[in-house]
């Protein structure tokens, strides 16, 4: 019954949209973070999505979607001088995370939209299962 | 009613007493195919299953003998339809819009999708060509496998608005047609209850 693996399908989405807004919310928390080195600077993380693919022929139809790692963002960190800050460096430097506020509200968006879209799929299968359960009575 | 040879048919109908007895080696042909009898207490009810001189007992043993028998042209299959396999199709085609709204955020994700007319049609005219390859059986109570279940080919969809980074799902075409698809695939269910209703009434005659 092909509507059943609907259920696996829809679930790994909500998963991975779950993830993407974890990632989402942490970036978000920090980013303010301010550190007094490049290293310890936190960095914006994106999850990277890809489809699972079935290896068996028949089972083509049915791609969830895996979360295959987390990427921290290359972009350059934000450095500000500000040599009365308590976490400033010995040239008076603060590192500040490559959190982009604005895309990460984007980000934010479109995740939930993603799972409000999973989460309706699931809905209309389940309704439809319980239709054809109930058969002929 | 019992006895009188009311059939109108006597090459199609059997005597009422061999049906009664209906030996274990019986074989029902055919020519015994439920000749359907007006005249009978069923008059303007719409059953027709009355046999002359047979009772609702034997009429649901004639059915479970009719539902073994794979090429008697009335099965409970042919009663149904080809709402069967429209509903296998629409739950497949359920999946396939699933796993694309799954993966809309899927970087080179290509939306794919049944063309579910002409795979209707393909498992439609296998079925009544008495299935293309069919599966040899030793038993008549051997089940044929469903057609449907491997010629569901899978197309690519055409996008209307590819995004940069090769994904080719639209959330809004994907989630309008899985919505078609639920209603398409409640409507098959509606005439199947429908014709399992209707066979019920033929069954218990009241």
């Amino acid at each position: 019954m092909a509507l059943f693996s609907v259920f696996d399908i829809a679930g790994s989405g909500m998963s991975a949209q779950s993830l993407r807004l974890n990632a989402t919310s942490s970036n978000l928390a920090n980013a303010e973070s301010v550190s007094s080195s490049v290293d310890s600077t936190y960095r914006a993380r994106h999850p990277v999505f890809a489809a699972i693919m079935n290896a068996r022929a028949q089972d083509q139809a049915s791609t969830g979607v895996q979360v295959l790692g987390i990427v921290e963002s290359q972009a350059p960190l934000r450095t500000a001088y500000a040599p009365d800050h308590p976490l400033a460096d010995a040239e008076g430097y603060i590192h500040m995370p490559n959190v982009n506020v604005v895309e990460e509200m984007a980000n934010m968006i479109s995740a939930s939209r993603s799972y409000q879209s999973n989460v309706e799929v699931v809905n209309t299968s389940k309704q439809l299962l319980l239709r054809t359960l109930a058969l002929g009575q | 009613m019992v006895g009188g040879n009311s059939c109108r048919r006597p090459d199609r109908c059997l005597p009422p007493s061999k049906f009664h007895l209906l030996p274990i080696d019986f074989q029902l042909t055919a020519k015994h195919v439920i000749w359907p009898e007006y005249r009978g207490f069923n008059r303007g009810r719409g059953v027709f299953l009355t046999y002359p001189g047979i009772g609702t007992r034997i009429a649901i043993q004639l059915l479970q003998r009719l539902k073994l028998e794979s090429n008697m042209p009335i099965t409970i299959d042919s009663a149904l339809g080809i709402h069967p396999q429209a509903l296998t199709l629409r739950s497949q085609r359920a999946e396939v819009l699933a796993a694309n709204l799954a993966n809309a955020d899927t970087p080179n994700y290509k939306a794919r999708d049944i063309d579910f007319k002409s795979v209707l049609s393909a498992t439609q005219n296998t079925t009544t060509a008495g299935a293309a390859l069919p599966m040899a059986a030793s038993n008549a109570a051997h089940i044929q496998p469903l057609a449907s279940q491997s010629s569901a080919e899978l197309l690519y969809r055409n996008p209307r608005q590819p995004s940069v980074d090769g994904n080719t799902v639209d959330s809004q075409v994907e989630y309008t047609e899985f919505a078609r698809n639920a209603l398409q695939y409640q409507s098959s269910l509606t005439f199947l209850s429908g014709k399992i209703k209707t066979l019920l009434t033929a069954i218990r005659g009241d």
